[in-house]
């Protein structure tokens, strides 16, 4: 399992080139300085998990990455594109990049196969046909094939969450970001999200994630990345992650998680 | 007292003359309304400092002001400003025009801003273009949200409709003052004229309130 390989010293999860970069990007709301200098690199296949205590800028971050948070200084590049950057480069990086949000923010109003071929119709100029057909396949793949004409509101959070998970996917994405995909979910149906997301990350997606699952970022992650008071704290492999954190505000919130 | 459906037979073709003109008034100024509503409610929720200053402007004058005195104002103090001779028909349209863009602009403001911001949120995160972010994601639940008051406002802009007979503009209620004046049938006159009123307004107002109480079950939900 690609997932799972063992991790010293970096370099042998997919390719050295980075895919998403952040180069000490700084991002406040008003006089509230929300991001505080995040520098860090995914490259591409890789598993990165980002954890910590609420507030500490973690959806804030993973925004800024597919430019739904403008950022005041710094810059962030995904496949050689760069943010800031116009209209143009903002589209081109979020066809690129998938995301899945807490709340799964369905379109209400489309049936879940118009929930899913939409974008790939309008933004990337597939056939009704084509978007059809890849929206059953990946329904398939996130295992509700049957589900294909009802409506978000008719299927259980755990459905729903697939659902938008296959929409994310439709896109054809580089990478994927997750934020607190299993939040919102009644416990019994967390497993089955997660099942989804381990399947992509058999696959080789290149994912970061933002999640309170602990035993769920441990087994998947690469990398995972600790967040608190709107800076990056610690960077490490779930071994000495989990292991002997040396950093304080870490040990403390994993304390609190025992 | 006699009731003399005479009356009424023979004012049928002038009845029917300003019904029609009545409607088109309606329609065509519900039309321009909405190219101004959709203007001003853009200006307000997008806008810059200027343009939102502008179409605030706009809405609290026209929703403030006596529609009343709007038709006066743009039938006898436009044309001297514009320097222009402008007939009544158009006096009436431009009037009622502006009146329905200022309420037409709340209630698509009011419509759009039902719709939860994750939902622009996961268009944008597609990539999906901003002409497709507004026609398939924004504007059909916002639809659903405002059909309601969009139906509750048409019954009040036909009601609207009967002031502009103060400018002698041949709508329904003109015509039937006009026979009126001419046969003093006033009874007849007013009365016929009430009850197709009515027949217009009730099925709409009737709508309004079924398709109020079904988005309520809808949310409520
Ligand atoms: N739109 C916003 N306006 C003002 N403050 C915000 C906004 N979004 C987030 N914040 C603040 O930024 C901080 C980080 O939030 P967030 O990134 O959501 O943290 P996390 O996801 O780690 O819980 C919080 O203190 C939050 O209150
Ligand atoms: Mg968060």
């Amino acid at each position: 399992m690609t997932g799972q390989s063992e991790v010293p010293s970096g370099g042998m999860v997919g390719s050295d080139r980075p895919l998403i970069s952040c180069d000490s990007i700084h991002k406040s709301y008003g006089s509230f300085e929300v991001l505080r200098g995040i520098s860090t690199s995914v490259r591409s296949g890789e598993v990165v998990c980002i954890v910590g205590p609420s507030g500490g800028g973690k959806s804030t971050f993973l925004r800024t990455l597919n430019g739904l948070e403008g950022i005041q200084s710094g810059s962030i590049t995904v496949n050689g594109l760069r943010l800031p950057g116009n209209r143009k480069v903002l589209r081109e990086i979020r066809r690129e990049v998938g995301m899945v949000f807490q709340s799964f923010n369905l379109f209400g109003h489309m049936s879940v196969r118009d929930n899913i071929t939409l974008a790939p119709i309008t933004a990337r100029g597939l056939s009704r046909e084509e978007a059809n057909e890849r929206a059953e396949r990946l329904l398939e793949r996130v295992g509700i094939r049957d589900q294909v004409d009802k409506y978000p509101g008719q299927l259980s959070g755990g459905q729903q969450q697939r659902v938008a998970i296959a929409r994310a996917l439709a896109m054809e994405p580089l990478a994927m970001l997750f934020d607190e995909p299993t939040s919102a979910l009644d416990p019994e149906m967390i497993k089955e999200v997660l099942d989804a997301i381990r399947e992509l990350a058999r696959t080789g997606m290149t994912m970061i994630i933002v999640t309170h699952e602990m035993s769920f970022a441990r087994e998947i992650a690469d990398r995972i990345l600790f967040f608190a008071d709107g800076l990056l704290q610690v960077d490490a492999t779930p071994e000495p992650f989990f292991g002997c954190p040396t950093n304080e505000r870490l040990r403390a919130f994993l304390s609190k998680l025992l | 007292m006699d009731f003399d459906l005479h009356v009424i037979e023979n004012g049928i073709p002038l009845l029917m003359k300003g019904l029609i003109t009545t409607i088109w008034v309606c329609g065509a100024s519900l039309g321009i309304g909405t190219v101004l509503g959709s203007v001003a409610c853009l200006s307000k929720l997008y806008g810059n400092r200027q343009q939102r200053l502008l179409a605030n402007a706009y809405v609290n004058l026209f929703r403030t002001v006596p529609e009343l005195v709007v038709i006066f104002w743009v039938y006898s103090c436009l044309p001297l400003f514009l320097n222009v001779r402008l007939s009544a028909p158009i006096c009436g349209l431009v009037a009622m025009s502006l009146y329905a863009g200022a309420y037409l602009a709340e209630i698509f403001r009011a419509g759009i801003l039902a719709v939860p911001r994750g939902q622009t949120e996961a268009g944008l995160a597609l990539g999906i273009p901003t002409l497709h972010i507004w026609t398939a994601i924004i504007i059909p639940p916002a639809l659903r949200r405002m059909a309601p008051a969009l139906m509750g406002f048409l019954t009040e802009l036909i009601k609207v409709s009967a002031l502009l007979s103060t400018i002698a503009v041949g709508d329904l209620f003109y015509e039937a003052s006009l026979i009126a004046a001419e046969t003093f049938r006033y009874v007849e006159m007013i009365s016929v004229v009430a009850v197709i009123y009515f027949i217009m307004i009730f099925p709409l107002s009737m709508i309004a309130r079924y398709k109020e109480r079904r988005l309520r079950a809808e949310i409520g939900h």
